[in-house]
């Protein structure tokens, strides 16, 4: 209610109107907001309705800016906290089959529930964990929803908490200061008004991103304390919110009635960090979750590795084998029983009682065999599996070769086994995220490519007497002479190239603390510029009049700015028209892709054909190989009327309003022509360490490998090669397309094409962000499913964080059975982290987001090798055994009691005392296999993570340890063990009289010698199976043993205890010695024997998939002979890549219609 | 933990150990060799059993002949053997009130279900010989107690009666345990060694209890055998033996000890064998033993 009051007052403020204008304003501004919907769930509500708001009249009905990422709620805990637990089916099983201990007809547990302790053990341990888990998500909620924000409240900038931020709301971002909700760019500090923001928690990219305030809204708001004024209003029209990260369409209505329309560049998203500007102003526009990024975030939901999910289909089936067996028991009883009514008259069956007639004895004793059973399916199981899942984690995070991982969901430790797809980021994930300029092209000379052992190495010590710059590896000492001797034959030419470099770029420059600082959009254009630093050519500034300075060998040139001609991913050059004050000459200076620049030469066929020609050809496709990123270099001079000339007709086409950009383009192509090439430059994307020997090992385990990353197409090809994913022996299908149809006649084309070509050839798909956007939707999916199944190599490129979910999910889709595993650094790759069955974080510069969200946390990309093949791996062999042992210790434990009935009539006698019974799986067969599952290893840990010997990693994507076949196998054990079991001890004490004095043994004196056997052949099995004898594995196993022997004892003593004393008359009779020895010796030697044929049809199969032999790697030398096979159907890669922002490519986003949505505004007469 | 700890977590681990196909074979080899011995070891032993039920039907008492092939040094037991009696069902077992039999006066009684009361169980004489007061709780009650098998035998040679003491045939634990209440009241001695072993149930549905022990050889010869039929209705369609026996403990060798030896030891050459073979081919293949 106080929030309509308050848009009542807002609305019924007095104004004292002069001018008709002004009363037109106010008509304008004199609505009511309608931004919602009444009815439906929250995104019908809010989220369904393009919205129309005015500047500082904050919209109360709209949600406020406060976002909630955790499950609970104080208040919802406890009943949905139930609720989850009661929605495994095995805790509703233990429910149910307490209810059951409590009829006292079918209880063996004199009508007490007894299973309701363990239950409520479990389900309170586990309620507990999620509690502390979401505690922690609560806390950090808080302390975003807390943090300070300073917001006009229509007369003064106050502080209020971020939470309480409207739409409509005017709001200060102060430099480096985190945007708290969506909003659009009223003003800038910046004259010009433009603002630099960092998005890297939007799309991982560390490069900055210019904004603008609208032209028109520059004019409106002047000053910085305008933002009260009634006549600086403006009203917002704008679409509703969308999860697109890159889109957005509105219009504002200023208050003297000008329109203008408001995209993507003059919108600011929560999350991004402001730079380099003082401050800026917004206007909020959307808030909470309705913001892009937290429609882009996904929620988290608890992962289960496939383990776990399987395994409950094997408990459903062991349920099903119960039922049955209770069903059959429990028929052979009331049958026989009612046959056999006379004979059994002791039994006390009275004619007309109901226990005389068949249907009620079924019921009782199928109530009574169920109770006898429910051990059967393993209660202890998913606790025993937990522990030791948590301690493996532990063991993980002390592995001395892994730099201190993070274990978080250490459910998931085995799925790490069973990996067949890494989709993985690649800022940051497979590089490091810096540039390095490496080498270049001067004329037909290369510098920059040298080795350490070389006179012209420049070492270490010697690198302190040289400008100390960042993103510089260059050691080739013979640029330097050719720059400082003035005689040398490449001097002018060396000159000319890294004056070149330093002017044609659009770096500003920054003095800070008497320091020369570069602000660049490029990390490309960084590593250039520091590196004619390196080399002595600085770049000292531009200033107002556009005069371009650099200063060499201690004299300064400067240049005259004409024009600037920008790099658009279309044009694949940027171009820089500029006049040497000195001299006066006019150059123009251009550095772009090979395949546009080469083509424009100002050369003669016969001197293309010349040596210098090819030999940059050549050399970029070398480079290009081993994935540096290369630029061409040229230059053009101009005469000075052909300037002017050009000049005068170039000024009439910016003021053109029609076709201005393309008469603009077409006069541009008409300078950037008869190129004079001066060079070329390569600089390294650092890939981190290992990382392509990483990848090579990790496909040829048989994991399929994907890349998605933010980037463009070139820079991913790029990281493609310099990985070692792509060679030029992949024929690579290029999916850039805009348009649905587009898109699908190119990949009905792939799809022809692939039959076509080699078999011997792999293919490698890459495919951008757009032209995903339209082949995830469902009829053009099943294409693109269908190309990349052929695919080795998939690069995805151009993808928001919510494409890259639905990528995973694509695949996850296609192929129910296929494990994935997303890896990323950024908090752009938290989506597909979730999304993917394990999510691998990297905790590297670009903050903890990712690593948080993840399952596991590593460093370094590499150390998933060891994760994977070792961890993953044995974990995987380890926690299916321990399942399928925990089925089988069951069994053991339960069976023999149904064996038993064959001799009592299935009379559901119990063999065993209640109390021991209970502490079997808590201490007679519990902790040897978690020594088991936690220490056991099959193979050495590094020859595992070589993985070179045999495909060790196989057996995991395979399956092989944990499917219906091993776990029926493990059953029948348990069937014909616990046969054995049953009867032996049977027959060597109870047949006859068992002692020197002729005395014979009560029945638990047999269940005792039984139980007994039972606890030590399941001990003996750990033993049996395990890979390395631990003295913590030997000291469980007697631990198990003697605690066994401890409690009879024990209980003997105990005259209260309803324990019937038999302990010490066993002990005393030999035949129960002898008994012991001969099932022991028969069930062990039998196992063995049917194991070692087992393993032998193992061992074959694995010997028939063995390991593809991994590719040789390249190294980085470059003095390999160049493949370039006529046969390939593409060009050899020449490796150009250059990031820079790209305005075009930020416009086109609001032309395409994204999935067909129409959100445009309607324009509206107010 | 330091890298220490992970070190000494290292040390833990031992070396792996490989299990051969040889030692199969020598442990088909072992259970052979046991099972054959336990075949050929003589252990003195005289068995004789005689069924009763038959001769003795629809009679309070009967005899019969029993004949003693040879000399049979002391201690000799005699036994009753009972078959198709299910001591081992869930409804008769959980009918031994034992905190009744241990003395308990202060005794549960719902589990002795419908052979509660002395009526119920069909008793009108205490054992000191007065009356029981017929809606009292027996005691002993229950199916077990009710089910009692109390025939009585004695052993005659050539007129003469042999002594047969029905003291030391039960497990001193049992013993200990079994406490009379008040004998004026119970319709039996619960300390009675016979009753005693009765209330042992027996896991299997033919078994046999002890009922007496002769401290005497027995020369061979012909004795008989005078049988008190008191058992109720309970015993109606059982049959009944009487055991003469001196020794208990390899009392049926090839079931228990001889034939699964015989019969695992060779299955486990024959796997050794094939193993060897293979093994002897391919050492490389079986590393180790692995079970999944």
């Amino acid at each position: 209610m106080t929030e309509i009051k308050n848009v009542q007052i807002e609305l019924h403020t007095p104004h004292v109107l002069n001018s008709m204008e002004e009363r037109d304003s106010k008509n304008l501004f004199d609505y009511q907001y309608d931004n919602i919907e009444k009815k439906g769930n929250y995104a019908q509500k809010y989220q369904s309705k393009n919205r129309k708001i005015t500047s500082n009249r904050p919209d109360y009905q709209l949600p406020d800016n406060s976002i909630q990422t955790s499950k609970y709620t104080l208040l919802n805990f406890f009943p949905k906290q139930l609720f989850e637990q009661f929605s495994k089916l095995a805790n509703v099983y233990f429910v149910l089959m307490g209810a059951l201990q409590m009829v006292p007809e079918v209880s063996i547990s004199s009508g007490i529930p007894t299973i309701y302790l363990p239950l409520g053990f479990i389900i309170l341990v586990s309620g507990a964990k999620d509690f502390y888990e979401d505690y922690k998500r609560r806390t950090s909620d808080n302390e975003e929803n807390k943090q300070q924000v300073t917001a006009f409240d229509g007369k003064d900038f106050v502080k209020i908490p971020s939470y309480e931020l409207r739409v409509g709301h005017i709001v200060k971002v102060n430099q480096d200061e985190i945007i708290s909700a969506d909003m659009i760019l009223l003003r800038s500090s910046e004259k010009k008004g433009i603002c630099y923001v960092e998005t890297k928690s939007l799309d991982g990219e560390t490069n900055l991103k210019q904004k603008n305030v609208h032209v028109d809204l520059l004019q409106t708001f002047k000053s910085d304390d305008c933002f009260g004024q009634l006549d600086k209003r403006i009203i917002l029209k704008y679409q509703a919110p969308t999860p697109y990260l890159y889109k957005f369409i509105g219009e504002t209505t200023t208050s003297n009635l000008q329109v203008s329309s408001i995209n993507f560049n003059n919108f600011l998203l929560r999350g991004c960090n402001l730079r380099n500007v003082k401050y800026v102003f917004g206007l909020v526009a959307y808030t909470g979750h309705d913001t892009k990024i937290m429609m882009n975030s996904y929620k988290a939901r608890t992962k289960r590795s496939k383990l776990e999910v399987k395994m409950q289909q094997f408990i459903l089936i062991i349920f099903i084998t119960q039922f049955i067996m209770c069903i059959i028991a429990s028929l052979v009883y009331s049958i026989t029983y009612f046959n056999n009514r006379q004979y059994l008259n002791y039994l006390y069956i009275g004619e007309n009682t109901s226990e005389y007639t068949i249907p009620y004895n079924f019921f009782v004793r199928f109530g009574n065999w169920m109770l006898i059973f429910n051990n059967f399916v393993p209660i202890s199981l998913l606790v025993t599996l937990e522990m030791v899942k948590f301690i493996q984690g532990k063991i993980m995070t002390l592995d001395e070769k892994l730099n201190q991982p993070r274990v978080q969901t250490s459910n998931l430790n085995e799925e790490l086994g069973q990996i067949e797809h890494i989709f993985s980021d690649k800022t940051g994930t497979l590089t490091c995220n810096i540039m390095e300029f490496k080498q270049i092209i001067i004329g037909n000379q290369n510098y920059g490519d040298i080795l350490r052992s070389s006179d012209d190495y420049i070492r270490d010590d010697e690198l302190l007497n040289y400008p100390q710059v960042s993103n510089v590896d260059f050691r080739d000492k013979t640029l330097m002479q050719a720059i400082n001797d003035k005689n040398h034959i490449m001097h002018d030419k060396v000159e000319e190239c890294l004056k070149m470099i330093s002017i044609c770029h659009t770096v500003i420059s920054d003095q800070k603390d008497g320091k020369l600082i570069y602000n660049a959009t490029s990390p490309d254009e960084l590593a250039l510029l520091n590196f004619a630093r390196f080399v002595g050519f600085e770049f000292l500034g531009t200033d107002e009049n556009n005069i371009k300075r650099i200063s060499y060998q201690e004299q300064i040139i400067e240049y005259q700015l004409l024009e600037m001609f920008e790099f658009t991913s279309a044009r694949k050059r940027q171009s820089i028209l500029v006049q040497v004050i000195n001299t006066g000459d006019i150059y123009l200076f251009s550095k772009g892709a090979d395949s546009v620049l080469l083509d424009q030469v100002r050369l003669s066929k016969e001197e293309l054909n010349k040596n210098e020609y090819h030999q940059l050809v050549q050399r970029l496709q070398e480079y290009g190989k081993i994935g540096l990123r290369t630029l061409v270099l040229s230059k053009r001079k101009l005469s000075k009327q052909e300037y002017e000339e050009w000049h005068k007709r170039y000024q009439l086409a910016t003021q053109q309003i029609e076709n201005r950009e393309e008469k603009m383009q077409v006069l541009q192509d008409e300078l950037e022509k008869n190129y004079e090439i001066l060079g070329a430059t390569a600089i390294e994307d650092k890939l981190q360490q290992d990382v392509a020997d990483t990848i090579a090992a990790v496909k040829a385990a048989g994991i399929k490998v994907w890349v998605l990353t933010g980037d463009k197409i070139e820079t991913a090809i790029n990281i493609g090669y310099s990985c070692s994913l792509l060679t030029n022996n992949l024929v690579q299908h290029i999916v850039d397309e805009k348009e649905e149809l587009l898109i699908n006649e190119r990949l009905d084309d792939i799809l022809n094409k692939i039959p076509t070509l080699q078999t011997t050839q792999g293919q490698a798909l890459i495919i951008s962000g757009d032209a995903l956007l339209h082949a995830l939707k469902p009829d053009i999916q099943k294409k693109v499913a269908e190309v990349c199944g052929y695919c080795e190599v998939v690069l995805c490129c151009r993808v928001s964080p919510k494409q890259k979910q639905d990528v995973v999910s694509l695949i996850r889709g296609r192929n129910q059975l296929c494990s994935t595993l997303a890896i990323g650094d950024g908090a752009n790759d938290v989506n597909m982290i979730t999304a993917a069955h394990v999510g691998v974080g990297i905790r590297g510069v670009e903050g903890q987001q990712a690593a948080r969200a993840a399952d596991y946390s590593v460093q370094e990309f590499r150390e998933l090798r060891r994760l994977l093949f070792f961890h993953g791996r044995e974990c995987y062999r380890r926690n299916s055994v321990l399942v399928c042992y925990t089925f089988y210790k069951n069994i053991l434990v339960v069976l023999p009691q149904f064996w038993y009935g064959i001799l009592s009539m299935y009379s559901a006698q119990s063999l065993y005392d209640t109390f021991i019974y209970q502490l079997f799986n808590i201490l007679y067969g519990a902790l040897p296999i978690m020594i088991y599952g936690i220490f056991d290893e099959e193979y050495d840990a590094d020859q595992l993570t070589d993985n070179k010997l045999q495909n060790y990693y196989q057996q995991g994507p395979q399956g092989v340890l944990f499917n219906i076949q091993i776990v029926l196998f493990w059953v029948f054990c348990g069937f014909w063990q616990a046969a054995i079991l049953c009867f032996f001890p049977t027959y060597t004490i109870s047949e006859n009289f068992v002692e020197n004095s002729g005395f014979t043994h009560h029945l638990w004196a047999q269940g005792t010698m039984i139980f007994g056997l039972i606890v030590v052949i399941c001990n003996l099995k750990v033993l049996l199976f395990s890979n390395t004898y631990t003295p913590a594995l030997l000291g469980s196993i007697s631990f198990s043993m003697i605690s066994y022997l401890l409690s009879w004892i024990i209980l003997d003593n105990i005259p209260q205890a309803e324990a019937y004393v038999v302990f010490q008359s066993l002990f005393q009779t030999p035949n129960f010695h002898f008994g012991n020895i001969l099932v022991i010796a028969a069930i062990c030697s039998i196992d063995i024997a049917l194991n070692i044929k087992l393993n032998r049809v193992l061992q074959k199969v694995n010997q028939n998939t063995s390991i593809k032999t991994p590719f040789s790697l390249n190294n980085l030398s470059i003095h390999q002979p160049p493949k370039i096979g006529g046969k390939l159907n593409n060009k050899a890669h020449t490796g150009f890549a250059f990031n820079c922002l790209d305005r075009d490519e930020l416009e086109d986003q609001d032309k395409i219609d994204l999935y067909g949505i129409d959100n445009q505004v309607q324009s509206q007469n107010g | 933990m330091n890298s220490e700890q992970t070190k000494q977590l290292q040390e833990w681990k031992l070396k792996y150990i490989k299990l051969n196909p040889i030692l199969l074979i020598l442990m088909g080899l072992v259970l052979i060799a046991f099972g054959i011995v336990s075949q050929t070891v003589d252990i003195e032993y005289e068995y004789i059993s005689t069924r009763y039920d038959e001769i003795c039907a629809q009679k309070n008492s009967c005899i019969i002949n029993i004949d003693v092939p040879s000399k049979m040094k002391s201690p000799v037991f005699f036994s009753y053997e009972v078959s198709s009696f299910f001591q081992n069902t869930d409804k008769y077992f959980n009918s031994i009130p034992y905190d009744q039999l241990y003395g308990d006066s202060d005794f549960d009684t719902s589990i002795c279900d419908q052979y509660k009361t002395n009526q119920e169980m069909g008793k009108t004489l205490s054992v000191t010989g007065k009356t029981l007061a017929q809606d009292e709780i027996a005691i002993p009650c229950g199916i077990a107690a009710y089910s009692y098998m109390n025939d009585e035998f004695s052993l005659i040679k050539d007129g003469k009666q042999i002594p047969i003491t029905d003291k030391g045939i039960a497990w001193e634990s049992d013993r200990e345990k079994f406490t009379n209440i008040n004998l004026d009241k119970q319709w039996i001695d619960m300390e009675s060694e016979r009753f005693i072993n009765w209330m042992r149930p027996s896991p299997l549905s033919r078994f046999r209890k002890l009922w007496g022990r002769i401290d005497q050889d027995l020369e061979s010869g012909k004795y008989t055998v005078n049988i008190q039929i008191k058992t109720n209705d309970a015993f109606t369609e059982t049959k009944k033996y009487v055991l003469l026996h001196n020794n208990g403990q390899f009392s049926d060798p090839i079931l228990v000890i001889t034939l699964p030896c015989l019969c695992i030891g060779p299955f486990l050459i024959i796997f050794g064998l094939i193993n060897l073979i293979y093994w002897g081919k391919k050492q490389n293949l079986i590393k180790k033993y692995r079970i999944y």
